[in-house]
Formats: structure tokens, C-alpha cells, sequence
């Protein structure tokens, strides 16, 4: 298999593994009844009108037909309040995006770097310290440790603008520096996986032959560095798919529950308690397609970072 | 590569060794076969075993329980208990290492307390908790520590304060229960869901990493791909969507710790299926895997005999990460909302503690000591997990 044939054959499982998510997911909501139908119209007077709206007596394979239709073209429907799903989902996507690309990128960073340095000592107290530290970072509930640090804030340093005001923009002053507690603990909590993660990579791809080559030949730290990057990439870009990013999203939850931030997590938690069938979907059903897609690309930086991959070996 | 395909199994049978692993499968499946006629029978309401036995109803979680707890005693307790040469020889290699021999302590203490400590402290009592006069719950801080609280009060009473007292050392829940009894019920609760999501967890890997190795080609690539997408899925969307979907049906909010282990266990057995796989590939090409195949022993022989040991020591450290994991999305979701209303998790003190409206002036014990609890168990599974992947690992001198 060729580069290019490799690239489609992964485009294609990647398609039809969000087809069967997708069909998996309207499968089962459409299998269980609705209990906003009751929830909403007590007395029974609007749930003709409740369940026309979501065309809930339509045949089953015109349900499938529009569900599938509505999130290729973005049309989510509208929450139990009225407002169109779409539109929220992007507001608070907006809010969570601002703090956590950089949390992830510098908790990726400094993860991989921290571990690198202290893989190459091995044997070293500081090499037991990030261990500690690691392993503890990754044991404390992330609930526990916000709460930790939103009482700390308000209770003892008496900071109380670090709070999120609703009633202004994003991009105001006080409310990007109301971000940075929630991105601190999430930044935080990757940084101890991720560590973790590349440090065992590292003391691995170190024990080979050809670093003993490089030390034999009087290479330098630098050199060595960028060969451990090089072998170590594929497989720490892949824990950071199939570990980090199942993490991001229950930390994202609780951190912007615990700190009030209108973002992506508060909506699926609000989505939760009102049992708002829409916002449920809208928030689980995205992030899944979005991780696949992000497994696809995942893929083709494989082949252009790992030459040996489109071989078609693994 | 050739693979004879011998007819009759007879032959390798012949080697006591074998047929005593024979024999152990056998035992198994009978347990399995009884267990399952014993479950049927509870279910139809024919004959209440768990009354008869325990004076207790099992819930479909307990049954799991049962189930992983015969998987464990099969197949991990027994192994190590005949193979006592073998065994010693585990163990004087983790004595070596001083954290791994802490740890490893700590998580049997863990067991024991989970096993043992609810016959003490009867985890399945409703959870409410002493009341005081008047029907207040009693809110009682740890020992050595005083609190303003106008309500009742077990300890001293100086000043209109209220002292901690030695009869709840770590003091009481909103609820009025004993903190020391719920983190001991806890207990009971983390050792079944992490029992349970191992005995899921590992034979599913087991068979289709082994499956996927043994037959490559086009199984194989079908078998990595659903793994492919099936770990591209995060399991805490599944579980909400699915909390959602039985809610819908039982149209209660509580959540059901059942599905969130059957939906955890079911979704994230790929990276060790991965790893099972990576390992049985790299054994078929062993010239002892070689000799045994000439020698008659059949696929199944090979991989239970060859191929699972020798995997074992990297799955011993995924699982310990899966476990952990599982703990903390526990009391997540607890905390979410989405967690079990009937189980006395950690994660349900802690939440019920958090959410309190005195929080954090009163009730911090009822996080603080479930946490430490909680965090003591992952550090030590961590590091006995990483410390295992040495002991356990054949190659290794």
C-alpha cells in the first residue's frame, strides 16, 4: 500500500466508524421514549405538539434520514428554552477553546519536556520527585483539586474578580483572567498524564542501541534530545489521542462547572440537569465525530513523521 | 508461515501440566454453568439464593461481582498458588523495591477492608445516618477539631462549639453517617467495580488481541480498526448518553454504577488488546512457540499456555492504569450527577459532602479524608503497576 491508498483506506474506517456512532446513538434514542414529552406537558395538553416538533411519529427511517441530515448540515434543533442548538453549541465552544488550546498545548509541552530531562537522569532524586509528583497530580479527583483551588483563591488570597461575569463579553479583561484558574487545573492535570506518558516513552527509546551509538560517537545532549523526539513522537501523539483527549473532556466538565464558565462543559452538564435532550446529543455526538476526525489526522501525521508507517506494517 | 492443523488435542494433553490447566478450565466453566443457573433462578423469583445465603439482595452488580471474583480466583489467586516456585520468585523481586512492597501492602489492605470491613460497618443499610435529637442529622467535625454548629452534637459542647469526638474519629456526613464507615463501604465499592471491570477487561482483550494475532490478515486488520474506533470514543460521553437512555426508560435521575462499569469495561479493553496482540505477534516468531507447534499443540494450547503469560506482565500495568481511571470517573460522574444515588462510593460521600450548603465551612472532612483515601489507592496502583511490568516480565533478569 502506497502513501495515498494507506490515506483512503484509513479516510474510509474513519467514515464508517462515525456512521455507526451516529447510528448507534439515534438507535438507541430512538428506541426509548422521551420523558420531556411528559416532563414538559404535565397535563398531556402539548405533547402532540411536543412530539410533532421532533418528529417523534414519523417511520423510523425518516427519523434516521433527518437526524443524520440535520448534523451533516449543522441543524441540531433547538433546546427545551427555545434557542437554537447550533448557535449555543458555538457560543460555548467560543469560551472553552479560548483556555484550553493553550492548556493543551502547554501541558503538552512541558510534559514531554520535563519528562525528557528527567528521563535522561536516570537515578536522580529529581527523577523520583516528577515521579511523585505525577503519579499524585494523577490521583487527586479533578473536582477535589478545583475546589481546592477556587476556596484557596476566594477564602484566603480574597480574590474575588477571578470569578466569571455573565454579563460580559469573552474578551473583556476581567473575564480572560477569570480563565486562568480553570486553565491552571486543567493544564495541570494533563501535564501529570502527559508526563508520565513521555517519561516511560523516553527511559524506553534511551535504552536503545543507537543512543548508545550517538553517546559512543560524543554526541551531544542536543542531538540526543532530537533523536528521542523523533523515535518517541508517534507514540506519545497517540497517547495524547486515546488518553488525553478522553480526560480533556471530563476535566473541562467539572473545572467549568466548579468555576462557572459558560463553556462547553457547563453546557453538557446544563444539558444533564434539565434533561435537555438536545444539548445532550449536541454535546456528546460532536466531540466523538471530532475525535475521530482528530484520530484520521492523527494518521496522516503518522505517515509524514514515521516513514516506516506507510509501509502499511504498524 | 505453516500452521499443522492437528486433529486430535489428545497429544499435548498428554503432558500433566497441560491437563491440569484442562482441568482448571473445566472447574471454571462448571462454576460459570452454576453461577448462571443460580442467576436465572434469583431472577425468575424461583429460589432467592442471596437471601437464603447472605440474607441479602444481590443486585445485578453483586452477581458481576461473584462472576469476577471466580475469573480472579481461576485464574490469577490459583496460578500463583500452585505455582509456588514461581510465586517466590515474584515476590522476592518485589521486595527489592521498597515503594512496590508499600504498595503492594496498602492494596492488599485495601482488599481485606473491602472484602471484610462491610460486615462491620454494613454498607447495605439505607444510606442514612444516626440521627440526633429531633430528627437532625448529626454533623460532627473529625477528632481535634471544633466547629460552630447550633445542632446536635456527639462530642463535647464548649462555648456553643462543637468538638470532635473518638466515636466518629473523621467525623459525620450531611447525612449524619460516620465518615470512617462510608470511606469502608467505599471500600467495598471500588474493590467491586474494579474487580468487575478487570474480569471484563482482560479475557476480552485476551481473546482479541490472541484472535487478531493468531490469524492476522484480514481478521486482524478488522479486529485493530474496530479498536481503532472504538478507543476514539471517549467511554464518559457513552456512559452519559447511556445514563440518559436508561433514564428515559426508568424514568428516574439516578444513575446505575452497573452500566457505568459494563460501559467502562466494555469500551476500553483496545489498548490491551493492542498490547496483547503486539506480545502474541512477537511470541509466534520464538522458536519455542515453533517447537510446541510442531509438536501438536493446538492455537488454543499455544496462546494459553505461551502467549498469555507472557503478556501478562504488561497487562498487569495497563489494567492498573484502567482501574484508576475507573476510581476517578467514579466521582466524577458522582459529582456530575450521573453516578450511582444507591451505592456508598467515595465518590457519593464526597459529593454528597461538597454539595452540602455549609460546604467547605463544615463537611470538608467528607471530602478531604474520602480523596486522601482514594488518592492512596491510585499512587499505589501506579506504582505497583509500573514495578510489576519489571517483576512479572520474563525477560527481564
Amino acid at each position: 500500500m502506497n502513501r495515498k491508498q494507506y490515506l483512503v483506506y484509513r479516510l474510509v474506517w474513519t467514515v464508517v466508524g462515525a456512521w455507526g456512532a451516529l447510528s448507534g446513538i439515534f438507535l438507541a434514542f430512538a428506541l426509548a421514549p422521551d420523558p420531556g414529552q411528559y416532563k414538559i406537558c404535565p397535563g398531556g395538553g402539548c405533547r402532540a405538539a411536543y412530539r410533532a416538533a421532533r418528529n417523534y411519529d414519523a417511520p423510523l427511517h425518516e427519523r434516521y434520514l433527518s437526524w443524520m441530515e440535520g448534523f451533516l448540515t449543522f441543524d441540531l434543533g433547538t433546546t427545551v428554552r427555545g434557542e437554537p442548538i447550533a448557535g449555543v453549541l458555538a457560543d460555548a465552544s467560543t469560551v472553552t477553546l479560548t483556555y484550553l488550546v493553550l492548556s493543551v498545548a502547554l501541558a503538552v509541552i512541558a510534559g514531554v519536556g520535563v519528562g525528557l530531562f528527567v528521563a535522561m537522569r536516570p537515578d536522580s532524586k529529581l527523577l523520583r520527585a516528577v515521579r511523585a509528583v505525577s503519579y499524585v497530580g494523577f490521583a487527586i479527583p479533578t473536582f477535589v483539586a478545583a475546589l481546592g483551588v477556587f476556596f484557596v483563591a476566594v477564602e484566603y488570597l480574597g480574590i474575588y474578580t477571578l470569578e466569571y461575569d455573565h454579563e460580559q463579553a469573552l474578551f473583556t479583561a476581567r473575564n480572560l483572567v477569570a480563565l486562568t484558574l480553570p486553565a491552571g487545573v486543567v493544564t495541570v492535570n494533563l501535564f501529570a498524564i502527559q508526563l508520565r506518558y513521555a517519561r516511560s516513552e523516553s527511559v524506553d527509546i534511551l535504552q536503545r542501541d543507537f543512543i548508545r551509538a550517538l553517546h559512543a560517537r560524543g554526541m551531544g545532549t542536543a542531538v540526543v534530545v532530537r533523536h528521542v523526539l523523533k523515535n518517541g513522537a508517534t507514540s506519545l501523539l497517540s497517547v495524547f489521542f486515546s488518553e488525553l483527549v478522553g480526560v480533556v473532556f471530563v476535566v473541562l466538565v467539572v473545572v467549568e462547572v466548579i468555576f462557572d464558565i459558560p463553556g462547553f462543559g457547563q453546557l453538557l452538564y446544563r444539558g444533564i440537569q434539565q434533561r435537555d435532550l438536545g444539548i445532550i446529543l449536541a454535546t456528546t455526538t460532536f466531540p466523538i465525530l471530532l475525535v475521530m476526525v482528530g484520530n484520521f489526522v492523527q494518521d496522516v501525521a503518522y505517515t509524514i513523521i514515521d516513514p516506516r508507517i506507510e509501509s502499511g506494517a504498524e | 508461515m505453516s500452521r499443522p492443523i492437528i486433529a486430535n488435542e489428545e497429544v499435548a494433553d498428554a503432558d500433566g501440566r497441560d491437563s491440569r490447566l484442562a482441568r482448571r478450565d473445566w472447574a471454571f466453566l462448571g462454576v460459570l454453568a452454576v453461577l448462571t443457573v443460580l442467576l436465572v433462578a434469583d431472577w425468575r423469583g424461583a429460589f432467592r439464593v442471596d437471601y437464603v445465603l447472605f440474607s441479602y439482595d444481590f443486585t445485578g452488580l453483586d452477581w458481576l461481582f461473584v462472576y469476577a471474583l471466580a475469573v480472579l480466583a481461576f485464574y490469577f489467586v490459583l496460578p500463583l498458588a500452585i505455582k509456588r516456585r514461581r510465586t517466590a520468585a515474584y515476590w522476592r523481586r518485589l521486595r527489592a523495591d521498597r515503594w512496590a512492597t508499600a504498595s503492594f501492602v496498602v492494596l492488599v489492605a485495601f482488599v481485606l477492608l473491602g472484602l471484610f470491613g462491610p460486615l462491620v460497618f454494613h454498607p447495605d443499610r439505607p444510606v442514612f445516618g444516626e440521627m440526633g435529637p429531633y430528627g437532625v442529622p448529626l454533623t460532627q467535625p473529625p477528632v481535634g477539631f471544633d466547629i460552630l454548629w447550633g445542632g446536635p452534637c456527639a462530642g463535647a459542647e464548649i462555648d456553643g462549639r462543637c468538638h470532635g469526638t473518638w466515636q466518629y474519629p473523621l467525623g459525620t456526613t450531611p447525612g449524619g453517617k460516620d465518615v470512617v464507615g462510608m470511606i469502608v463501604a467505599g471500600t467495598r465499592v471500588a474493590l467491586e467495580i474494579s474487580v468487575i471491570c478487570v474480569a471484563l477487561l482482560v479475557p476480552l482483550a485476551t481473546v482479541v488481541g490472541t484472535t487478531a494475532a493468531t490469524y492476522g490478515g484480514r481478521v486482524d486488520e478488522f479486529l485493530m480498526r474496530y479498536v481503532d474506533i472504538q478507543q476514539s470514543i471517549p467511554a464518559f460521553f457513552v456512559i452519559i448518553l447511556a445514563q440518559e437512555t436508561l433514564g428515559y426508560i426508568n424514568k428516574d435521575t439516578g444513575g446505575s454504577l452497573l452500566l457505568v462499569v459494563l460501559v467502562f469495561g466494555f469500551m476500553n479493553w483496545g489498548g490491551i488488546a493492542r498490547i496483547v496482540r503486539s506480545e502474541a505477534l512477537e511470541l509466534q516468531e520464538q522458536s519455542h512457540v515453533h517447537a510446541a507447534r510442531i509438536a501438536g499443540m493446538s492455537e488454543f494450547r499455544i496462546v494459553r499456555t505461551h502467549v498469555v503469560p507472557n503478556a501478562l506482565s504488561t497487562i498487569f500495568t495497563a489494567v492498573t492504569v484502567q482501574i484508576s481511571w475507573l476510581l476517578l470517573l467514579e466521582t466524577t460522574l458522582s459529582f456530575l450527577g450521573i453516578g450511582s444515588k444507591v451505592h456508598p462510593s467515595w465518590g457519593y460521600v464526597m459529593t454528597t459532602s461538597a454539595r452540602s450548603d455549609f460546604f467547605p465551612t463544615h463537611h470538608w472532612w467528607g471530602v478531604l479524608f474520602p480523596a486522601i483515601v482514594l488518592a492512596v489507592a491510585v499512587v499505589a496502583l501506579q506504582i505497583l503497576g509500573d514495578a510489576l511490568r519489571d517483576v512479572t516480565d520474563p525477560r527481564m533478569k
